[in-house]
């Protein structure tokens, strides 16, 4: 386990780099180079060549980039163009705060679309597996900033007082307020990733189903309920936790949509103002943030993915000892 | 040599030809219907609307009037139209989408089938960690990157103009490359194990035509379904950047711009503003998702 979990973070550690080289040369390769966001409208050309110094971007390009893989390794992330604060302060603020609501978003949406799916299979060709089939299909295909700003609409407007429809409360404002200010944005963060997760476990449930042993199973009395979740749900949650980790990017991509709707003080808002602000250290490492945060995630499902299935440890087990 | 290249490649023929019969003589389900007129409706939106409606840019009623039978969709905060904008937008929609999958897939199958074609090797490892790495940056953050970095407008890269609809196809299509680009591998290594392609290498036919040849032509069709799949994800997604304003620049109408625009006569009552062109929006993406999941059965051959 440990063997393969070091070479899954090597994986995951040369992907970061890649990463940051592409974040590097997207810099280096816009018009006017990154100086452009230190200067203001017009420069002359002395305070340009003063900023150029200033920044180390008269050096040659490879000496630029070890600087800058180095700064962002060591976290010395520089401050804010705009208010002076340390980048890694505002970072660390807003970063538990996506992190919270993604991660609350992701456990209750996973359960949801698991157990919709699961049920759909054992009901298969009843009314409860067309309402999970039909359901799932509007779930992923409704655009979530649209479904905030409805319901931002409605609960801000047509039944104002029952949950908050924008802002963030956070837990020095009371437990209550905070988990309620969290509702709207989960629900609409998660949504379409369960009626992926919903569907992949049903069809994978109803193979897992159809197999002979399951039929032997059946045979030699076992209920079915022993079946289900013993026999089928453990066969069929493969397919799908490679389908949860392929999710891990809508939670963390669609938090910068859902975030801005709901106006939500996290990493995602923080990553377009900076950005649309020209502030440049922000927006970096933000962004750098961010990137970092999704291989992290899609690391530790791989790891889930060797936890539960024998036969994936086995197989390593066996390439490596050859 | 030539004949027995032909005579592998007759041998590949009737399977090619047993899918498409599949898709000339369509077996939809009743979802698979539902799904076909939705694409058909907003198709319709698209390229018929424009035509029908009233000028998406003038004031053509009052401000925020309801819909109704002057204004179908009713009329924004500034009295303009709001259906003429929704078919202007869905049509912009349509174009940046399939620009955008069409620009992905001719970029990310080759690279997807030569890294399947060279599965395991070097070569393998370094396009999939590129790809991964793409993939870690979320398409709204290179998005900011490249609009941060080159403003919202069009702008000059020497010779070539970049409207912002160019930088929009560029930017879906840049981030659609890892999942095209995965599915054609996948593809790819399952059918590179087929005795044929061994054959064509024993007796000396070059790479390049294998690959494109003889390869492509029988790895296409799962990549097409998604490529489709994807168009539904592409109009979301360029709706999204302009809402968050990153796309489409006012006051040139499209399906991001007018949601985010709504947002401005939310707390005042302009329900239509919000619904309405969201509508537009679910109805192509699950029209897509349930067509997609048809066209997916009857490819497989699964009844």
């Amino acid at each position: 386990m440990l063997s393969y979990a070091i070479r899954r973070a090597g994986g995951a550690a040369v992907v970061l780099l890649l990463v940051l080289t592409m974040v590097f040369l997207m810099l280096h390769a816009a018009p006017g180079g990154p100086e452009t966001a230190y200067l203001g409208n017009n420069p002359t050309p002395e305070k340009r060549a003063a900023v150029l110094a200033q920044l180390g971007l008269d050096r040659p390009l490879w000496a630029q980039y070890l600087t800058f893989v180095g700064s962002i390794l060591t976290l010395d992330l520089g401050s804010s163009l705009t208010t002076g604060t340390p980048v890694s302060e505002l970072l660390a603020d807003r970063m538990l705060v996506t992190l919270e609501l993604g991660l609350v978003a992701f456990v209750v949406w996973t359960a949801i679309g698991m157990l919709a799916g699961a049920l759909a299979a054992a009901r298969r060709g009843r009314a409860l597996d067309a309402v999970v089939r039909v359901g799932s299909v509007v779930a992923l295909s409704v655009p979530s900033f649209w479904l905030g700003l409805i319901l931002v609409l409605v609960f801000g407007l047509y039944v104002p007082g029952v949950l908050p429809s924008s802002g963030w409360a956070t837990w020095d404002e009371g437990v209550g307020e905070h988990l309620r200010s969290i509702v709207l944005p989960a629900f609409t963060l998660g949504i379409s990733a369960a009626g992926v997760i919903a569907r992949t476990l049903r069809t994978s449930m109803i193979e897992a189903l159809d197999a002979d042993h399951v039929t032997f199973g059946r045979s030699l009395g076992l209920n079915e309920r022993t079946i289900l979740s013993r026999i089928a749900l453990r066969n069929a949650v493969i397919p799908t936790v490679t389908v949860i980790g392929m999710m891990l990017g809508t939670f963390i991509g669609g938090a910068v949509l859902i975030e801005n709707v709901f106006n939500v003080p996290g990493v995602g808002q923080l990553v377009v103002s900076s950005f649309l602000a020209h502030d440049y250290p922000v927006a970096i490492a933000a962004t750098v943030w961010t990137a970092g945060t999704f291989l992290v995630a899609t690391l530790v499902v791989d790891l889930l993915y060797f936890a539960i299935d024998p036969r994936i440890r086995a197989q390593f087990l066996e390439r490596s000892t050859r | 040599m030539s004949s027995l290249s032909t005579s592998l490649r007759a041998a590949q023929r009737p399977r090619r030809l047993a899918r498409l019969r599949l898709l000339k003589r369509p077996h939809l389900s009743g979802l698979g219907w539902v799904g076909l007129a939705f694409v058909i409706a907003f198709c319709l939106l698209a390229l018929l609307g424009p035509l029908i409606s009233l000028d998406p840019n003038e004031r053509t009623g009052g401000a925020l009037e309801a819909p109704g039978a002057d204004h179908w969709f009713g009329t924004d905060d500034l009295g303009r139209d709001v259906f003429a904008r929704t078919a202007v937008g869905a049509r912009l929609s349509l174009f940046v989408a399939l620009g955008s999958v069409i620009g992905g897939l001719v970029v990310a199958v080759p690279i997807g089938l030569l890294a399947g074609y060279r599965g395991g090797t070097r070569l393998d490892n370094v396009l999939m960690r590129i790809m991964e790495a793409l993939q870690a940056l979320p398409v709204f953050i290179l998005a900011l990157f490249v609009v941060g970095m080159t403003g919202t407008g069009s702008s000059e890269f020497g010779p070539l103009t970049l409207t912002p609809e160019i930088k929009v196809i560029a930017l879906l299509a840049v981030s659609f490359l890892p999942f095209f680009a995965r599915v054609t591998r996948a593809a790819t290594l399952v059918e590179v194990q087929q005795e044929y392609v061994d054959a064509l290498r024993v007796v000396g036919v070059p790479r390049r035509h294998i690959l494109f040849g003889e390869l492509l032509p029988n790895v296409i069709p799962p990549v097409l379904v998604q490529g489709f799949l994807w168009v539904g994800i592409a109009v979301f997604a360029e709706s999204a950047l302009s809402f968050l304003g990153l796309g489409m620049q006012p006051p040139q109408a499209s399906l991001g711009n007018l949601l985010s625009d709504a947002t401005n006569s939310l707390m005042i009552g302009g329900w239509w503003l919000s619904v309405l062109p969201g509508l537009a929006i679910l109805l192509v993406t699950i029209g897509i998702n349930l067509l997609g999941d048809e066209v997916e059965r009857l490819l497989s051959g699964r009844r």
